[in-house]
């Protein structure tokens, strides 16, 4: 049976998003901050239970592990994490279009509402 | 510096840390409910206490133990002591915000594991309580005697294993609630 696609959360979205590069831990903070201009900083617990998630689940992979650094572990997305992340652009882009067609019709008739 | 304290609820540990902190004393260790304090500027650290999961992984327990320590430490916190299953952390608050869980879906998992640890400790409580029961009937009906010390220390004997018991199912139970309320935001 197909994995059933649920919703990503917010961490493990923008996780996948920093890993199209190969990116450590430190590495996918900074990201985040930065594309989200500075509103999303994850914590370290909260990033190393995701990791650790999607490594079990395939959709990342470990890239390279250096012994001498304190920022050793070199993590990347997988086929599997791609096809995942893209199915998820998907939805939100429904999410995206439905929410914007209602509320603009609404407003609409609201106006409408008001005239009479 | 030294001293004693109890804390069954992390979140006030924090809060009492944090507030050491701001008065000019950095917490660097913790040995059976005694914190040791060196003098810092005021304010300088940013405290967190942790039960990290350690899911996961390849490698013995001390292995992930050690991945994870130098995990937190690479995002510019500092590693300060374990005490068996809790992790104590700190950060400069000069380097910014230190939080180590920041979305519910993490911090339900957290009150998760620390809900699984107290139901454990509460549980081995439980059946000391009964032994202690067990134990006092047959003191009061074979030995009570002129003794008061030694019947306030029996009598005692009886009260704590209880006390902690009680201590432990009620924060269960707040750990239940936080849980479900986080759920509404998930």
């Amino acid at each position: 049976m197909a994995e059933r696609q649920t919703a990503m959360t917010e961490a493990v979205y923008y996780i996948l998003l920093s890993l199209k590069a190969p990116n450590h831990g430190y590495g996918i903070i900074q990201n985040t901050l930065e594309i989200t201009k500075g509103r999303l900083e994850l914590g370290a617990g909260t990033l190393y239970g995701a990791v650790n998630t999607l490594l079990d689940r395939g959709w990342i992979r470990l890239y390279s592990e250096d012994k001498h650094s304190r920022k050793k572990k070199q993590y990347l997305i997988t086929e599997k994490g791609n096809t995942a992340l893209e199915q998820e652009i998907k939805r939100l882009e429904e999410l995206l279009e439905n929410g914007r067609n209602i509320m603009c019709t609404e407003a609409g008739k609201e106006e409408k509402h008001e005239e009479i | 510096m030294r001293k004693f304290k109890l804390f069954f609820d992390k979140e006030k540990e924090e809060k009492w840390l944090n507030e050491m902190c701001r008065q000019g004393w950095g917490m660097t260790n913790f040995f059976m409910g005694v914190y040791t304090f060196m003098p810092c500027a005021p304010g300088q650290y940013t405290y967190q206490v942790d039960l990290p999961e350690f899911q996961g992984g390849t490698g013995s327990r001390d292995q992930r133990k050690r991945d994870y320590i130098e995990f937190v430490e690479s995002t510019g916190a500092e590693y300060v002591c374990s005490w068996v299953f809790y992790m104590i952390f700190r950060k400069e608050t000069c380097k910014g915000n230190f939080k180590l869980y920041t979305d519910p879906e993490s911090e339900i998992r957290l009150f998760g594991r620390l809900r699984r640890l107290f139901l454990l400790v509460g549980l081995i409580e439980f059946f000391l309580s009964i032994f202690q029961t067990a134990n006092y009937i047959n003191y009061v009906t074979n030995y009570w005697g002129p003794n008061l010390g030694e019947n306030v220390v029996m009598f005692l004997g009886l009260c704590l294993p209880y006390a902690f018991t009680i201590t432990i199912i009620i924060m269960v139970i707040r750990f239940t609630r936080k849980i479900n309320k986080l759920k509404l935001y998930q």
